[in-house]
C-alpha cells in the first residue's frame, strides 16, 4: 500500500500520514500514530474536511490531472494553506519547476561537451557554443525559478517551446517528423504548466 | 550562575508553556513554535537564523549553474553545497537552502566528471 507523509508545518515533523491502495480510492489518514479517518473515493472526489487535534481543519482533495484526466494528485490543506511537499504547494511547486530546468541544462551540458569534443555524430561541433550556451540560459532560469521567480519560469516554457519548434521545423525539412521528441517536449512542458499555475497561487 | 538559571522564565512570555526550543532551550507554546529542521525552534533563534535560503547555499548553486556553460568551478559547487548541507543538518541555517545545496553538488559532481572526459578525449584525440 502507498504511503506518504507530510508535516503540517513548514519544516516540521512528519506528524499526518496518508496510505491508499490505489490514488483517487479509498484513502486512510493517520495523524502522531493514531487513526484520523478513512476517506471513500467519493468524499476524496468531493473533498473532505477534518477537524484535528489543535482544532485546525485539513481538507484532503483528490484532483485530477493529465491531458485526459489519467493522472491525479492529492491537494491537502491546513486551515487552508497547502500542507509543505504536497502538489499544491507553491514552494515545492517552484522547485520541481526548478530541477526540470536545471535537468534540461545538465542535458544540454553533456550534448554540448560531447559535441566539441567531437563525440556526437548528430550534433555538429560548431552548434556545440550555442548548446552550451542553451545549458547556462536554462540553469540561471532554473535558479530563478527555484527561488520562486513565475517570471523566469515563463521565460523557459518559451524558451524552450520556441526551441522545439525551431527544432521540428529543421527535422521536417531533413524528412522524418520527431514524435518521440515531441511527446517528451509536451510532458515537460505541461509539468512545467502545472508547476507555473500553482505557483500562481503563491504570495 | 544557579540563580540566573533559577530566575529566568519557566514558560513562553506570550502564551505559555508548551515545549523549549531545541537551540537555545528557552520556553515556546505552540503559537510562536517555528520548525527547522524539524526541530523546534523560538522566534528569537529564528530571527538569528532566518528563514531564506543562506548566502552560501545560493553561491554553491550560482557555481554550478556557471559552470553548465564552462565546466571550471564545478568542484567548488560542490565543495559549497557539501559544506552546506553540513550546515543545514545541524541546523545552523534555513532547510529551505538544502534544495540548492544538494543540486549544487550534483551538478558540480557532474561537470567534474565532464570535465576530466572531455580533457581526456582532447588528449586522445
Amino acid at each position: 500500500m502507498p504511503t506518504q507523509k507530510f508535516a503540517i508545518e513548514r519544516e516540521g515533523p512528519k506528524r499526518l500520514e496518508v496510505a491508499w491502495e490505489r490514488l483517487g480510492g479509498e484513502t486512510s489518514l493517520t495523524f502522531d500514530g493514531q487513526p484520523l479517518a478513512i476517506v471513500s473515493r467519493e468524499e476524496l472526489a468531493d473533498g473532505r474536511s477534518l477537524t484535528l487535534a489543535d482544532g485546525s481543519e485539513l481538507r484532503i482533495r483528490h484532483q485530477k490531472t493529465g491531458l485526459f484526466g489519467n493522472g491525479g494528485e492529492l491537494h491537502l490543506t491546513r486551515d487552508g494553506e497547502p500542507l509543505p511537499g504536497t502538489a499544491s504547494d507553491p514552494e515545492t511547486a517552484a522547485r520541481s519547476a526548478g530541477y526540470i530546468l536545471y535537468f534540461l541544462a545538465g542535458m544540454n551540458m553533456c550534448c554540448g561537451v560531447l559535441a566539441m569534443s567531437g563525440q556526437l555524430e548528430v550534433l555538429d561541433p560548431s552548434a556545440a557554443i550555442g548548446t552550451l550556451l542553451m545549458a547556462g540560459l536554462f540553469g540561471v532560469l532554473g535558479l530563478f525559478t527555484m527561488r520562486g521567480s513565475r517570471v523566469a519560469l515563463g521565460i523557459a516554457m518559451a524558451v524552450y517551446l520556441l526551441d522545439g519548434v525551431a527544432t521540428v521545423v529543421m527535422q521536417l525539412g531533413a524528412g522524418t517528423p520527431p514524435i518521440g521528441m515531441i511527446l517528451v517536449r509536451v510532458v515537460i512542458l505541461l509539468a512545467l504548466g502545472r508547476a507555473f499555475m500553482v505557483m500562481k497561487g503563491k504570495r | 550562575m544557579i540563580s540566573a538559571l533559577l530566575a529566568a522564565p519557566r514558560e513562553c512570555e506570550n502564551h505559555g508553556n508548551e515545549g523549549v526550543c531545541e537551540r537555545c532551550g528557552s520556553f515556546i507554546c505552540a503559537r510562536c513554535r517555528v520548525y527547522r529542521a524539524e526541530r523546534a525552534h523560538c522566534p528569537i533563534c529564528i530571527a538569528r537564523i532566518g528563514t531564506k535560503p543562506s548566502g552560501v547555499a545560493l553561491l554553491a548553486l550560482a557555481f554550478a549553474t556557471i559552470g553548465l556553460c564552462t565546466l571550471f568551478p564545478g568542484a567548488a559547487a560542490f565543495g559549497l553545497g557539501w559544506y552546506e548541507r553540513r550546515r543545514i543538518r545541524a541546523a545552523e541555517v534555513p532547510e529551505s537552502g538544502r534544495a540548492f545545496a544538494e543540486l549544487a553538488m550534483g551538478l558540480g559532481a557532474l561537470e567534474v566528471v565532464l570535465f576530466v572526459v572531455a580533457i581526456a578525449l582532447q588528449l586522445r584525440g
